[in-house]
């Protein structure tokens, strides 16, 4: 296909295809960007040889290539405006242009006769133009003004390319925009749903295990076999409030409640959690209030969830290391581990939702949603979460928070 | 004198947990379904606290617990709103508080001690 338009006797020829053919003047297109520029006036062509390379661009075009009068009257129609509208040259010639204008859009070329009487060329007009045999196509046009030799306006000349698999190339593209997007929010609702129907067993599971938990007496097996199943029960109330907060997070409603708050108690009490059954150690040598104004349970969470990553990622007896360093408008929380560290691939990727740097049959478990979830709460503070590791050498994960809140 | 408790909770086990913890925290419980066993255990008798879940199969917690209020008989007993879901109008329901599942026992015990 190539397009072509003469503009003060200049043929310019642009396009892609093999070769195109033209008496006595083989020209050659190599991509879709070359443009053939060729100066009819200094090419030593006479009047004859001009018109016959003209005619021949003009009848090897793919394009449509179509002249009227002002009026609207049909004065050229090539091989390609035959094959695209279905009425032969005969048949087309001194024919008003609405033979292939569909009623409906009869007022666009009024509005195309207007430009060109005011010397103006239209480019890449989409529009819809009718066929004989009543098919609309899908077209754009470009309108060039054509003069006489005094510079007067006598006509329009039309190059009319069917975009037909373009534009249905653009509305599959559209329809399959709509069904991710729908997609998209079919599996927010179910993750909704699920961890919402999930809740009332849970809450009942979790009541009657604390009622055994009560009556069995002390030191029994039992209460030994209770206490795991409530440690099983509190996971998976984890689990299912992660996935609430996902779904909070995707229909923006997860809210922030802040309040001022010393960052190191917080810290103490989150790490307490894990100090008493961990078989790792822990160090956090903090000991002066910072005060922040922040979302406490949510910060919380994210120091839980940080916490809870280097305990699953690092040998047992590895060192954890959680520092708060204050600047003047922030504070930073850092969590070093010494654990497996993190190959470069996965290090920007990590915080997305469900990604998981471990390969999904390993035998760490996790559904790839706390990382993201820790980075969407620190961000909606105005913070920022980053992480520097090497793989085989450990990882160090830093959060900033505002001192003041956003 | 033992308080006596309305539980109104459609999920059999959560109303016999919420109904085993309080007695044993020496509560006088009676327990209902759904909104048309809350108007039937209203009538045999007003309760001195009512736990009223939100999602009811005949209707919904804060709706009634809005109309217990607005009634002159009812509207000084006080109401536990229960819910699955996030709850943010405790004021527009008039509830006394609002326990979020899934609770444990000890919140349970200690919103009654609070409210009743």
């Amino acid at each position: 296909m190539f397009f072509v338009s003469i503009i003060n006797d200049k043929a310019i020829i642009s396009g892609c295809g093999s070769e195109l053919k033209i008496v006595g003047l083989p020209v050659m297109f190599c991509d879709t960007k070359c443009v053939y520029k060729m100066d009819i006036q200094k090419s030593g062509l006479v009047a004859e040889e001009k018109q016959a390379l003209l005619a021949a661009i003009v009848s090897s075009s793919q394009d449509a290539i179509v002249s009227k009068t002002l009026k609207g009257i049909i004065t050229s129609w090539n091989p390609a405006a035959e094959r695209l509208f279905g009425y032969t040259e005969r048949e087309a010639l001194g024919k008003h242009i609405s033979l292939i204008i569909p009623e409906d859009r009869i007022h666009e070329e009024d509005f195309i006769l207007q430009q060109v009487g005011r010397g103006l060329r239209i480019e890449h007009f989409e529009t819809v133009r009718k066929a004989r045999s009543g098919r609309l196509i899908p077209i754009s046009l470009t309108i060039s003004p054509v003069f006489n030799e005094r510079q007067e306006i006598i006509g329009a000349s039309k190059i009319a390319r069917d975009i037909s698999e373009y534009i249905a190339a653009k509305e599959e593209k559209e329809r399959l925009y709509e069904e991710v997007k729908n997609l998209s929010r079919k599996k927010d609702e179910f993750i909704a749903l699920t961890a919402h129907e999930l809740k009332t067993p849970i809450t009942s599971l979790r009541g009657f295990m604390e009622v055994l938990q009560m009556h069995a007496a002390p030191d029994s097996m039992d209460l030994g076999l209770i206490e795991r199943c409530v440690r099983q029960t509190n996971k998976l109330t984890a689990l299912m409030n992660d996935l609430l907060d996902v779904s909070r997070l995707q229909i923006g409603k997860l809210l922030l409640r802040c309040e001022h708050f010393d960052l190191v108690a917080m810290a103490q009490e989150v790490l307490a959690g894990f100090t008493h059954s961990a078989k790792h150690q822990f160090s956090f040598r903090n000991r002066k209030p910072v005060m922040i104004y922040a979302d406490r349970i949510r910060l919380e969470q994210v120091l839980t969830n940080l916490l809870n990553n280097a305990v699953k990622y690092t040998p047992e007896g590895g060192m954890i290391t959680v520092k708060i360093r204050e600047a003047p408008h922030q504070v930073d929380v850092s969590i070093r581990d010494e654990g497996t560290g993190i190959d470069a691939e996965h290090l920007t990727k990590i915080f997305d939702q469900f990604y998981r740097a471990v390969d999904p049959g390993s035998n760490i478990s996790g559904l790839g949603i706390g990382l993201y979830i820790s980075k969407e709460i620190v961000v909606r503070h105005g913070g920022s979460i980053r992480v520097e590791s090497r793989k085989g050498s450990g990882s160090v994960f830093i959060f900033s928070i505002p001192r003041q809140g956003r | 004198m033992k308080k006596d408790v309305l539980v109104i909770e459609d999920d059999d086990d959560i109303r016999y947990l919420i109904a085993y913890v309080l007695k044993k925290e020496q509560y006088d419980v009676r327990v209902g379904a759904s909104a048309g066993d809350l108007s039937r255990e209203l009538s045999a008798k007003r309760p001195d606290l009512i736990i009223l879940d939100i999602m009811l199969p005949d209707g919904n917690g804060v709706d009634l617990c809005k109309a217990l209020k607005e009634d002159r008989i009812t509207c000084h007993i006080p109401v536990i709103i229960m819910s699955a879901h996030q709850f943010n109008n405790m004021e527009e329901a008039c509830a006394d508080d609002f326990i979020s599942k899934p609770f444990s026992i000890k919140q349970i015990v200690a919103s009654v001690e609070r409210v009743a």
